[in-house]
């Protein structure tokens, strides 16, 4: 099928690809569809979380992994049954991340990953209860001119 | 900021209308009962954080191609 998006024009997604947030972005309980959208020149590092209810919402998510080392969100009992998520394994785990005009101030949120199950394409935004704030600077105090 | 001491079990006041109880210690956290007329809102502060940086998130960026932008954060990483 094909979505518009807001940053890519129109894609062709399958449906297949549909994110089902069962418990939604906080701030946009309205919308629950999501598709995952990459560029090969940030592959991996950064990709596109588009609303396909609304596309002129679109974040863009980062993979924690390669940001903070030792980052092991705890997934409670609750949010596993919510998704259906059976193993550790078959989670994907993604963060927000905001860019403001200057850019190199840009943050993401350690505090409330995305937690997607690979299986069933449910997800949730979740909040820690580990210490992780909630706007971290992704470049360094040096890199940002600091 | 004011700061009070309380025990478990103790309350304060608020208002003459919002009673906050310690109902539980245990190493770093406390239980905390809240009684509130139902149109106090009450909500975790990482929470009302979490709506605004999501907000914030999804603006877009005014007339600059995320794309590169995104490429040349990822490889100052």
């Amino acid at each position: 099928m094909k979505i518009r998006t807001r940053d890519f024009g129109e894609v062709e997604i399958v449906s297949e690809e549909v994110i089902t947030f069962r418990q939604p972005i906080y701030g946009f309980e309205q919308l629950s569809r999501y598709v995952l959208l990459s560029d090969e020149l940030t592959e991996g590092q950064f990709m596109w979380l588009q609303s396909t209810e609304d596309e002129r919402i679109c974040f863009i998510v980062a993979d924690p992994q390669l940001l903070v080392k030792k980052y092991h969100p705890s997934v409670t009992e609750e949010i596993k049954r919510l998704i259906e998520l059976n193993a550790e394994s078959e989670m994907t785990c993604r963060v927000i991340v905001v860019i403001p005009e200057e850019f190199k101030k840009a943050t993401v949120n350690l505090k409330s990953p995305i937690i997607i199950n690979n299986r069933n394409k449910c997800a949730a935004q979740i909040i820690l209860e580990e210490d992780y704030p909630i706007r971290e600077y992704l470049l360094s105090a040096e890199m940002r001119g600091e | 900021m004011l700061i009070l001491s309380r025990k478990s079990g103790e309350s304060l006041i608020i208002n003459d209308q919002i009673e906050i109880t310690i109902t539980e210690i245990s190493g770093d956290k406390v239980k905390i009962g809240i009684e509130a007329p139902l149109d106090v809102k009450i909500l975790r502060k990482e929470l009302c954080q979490t709506v605004e940086h999501n907000r914030q998130a999804a603006k877009s960026v005014s007339d600059v191609k995320l794309i590169e932008l995104l490429a040349n954060i990822k490889q100052e990483l």
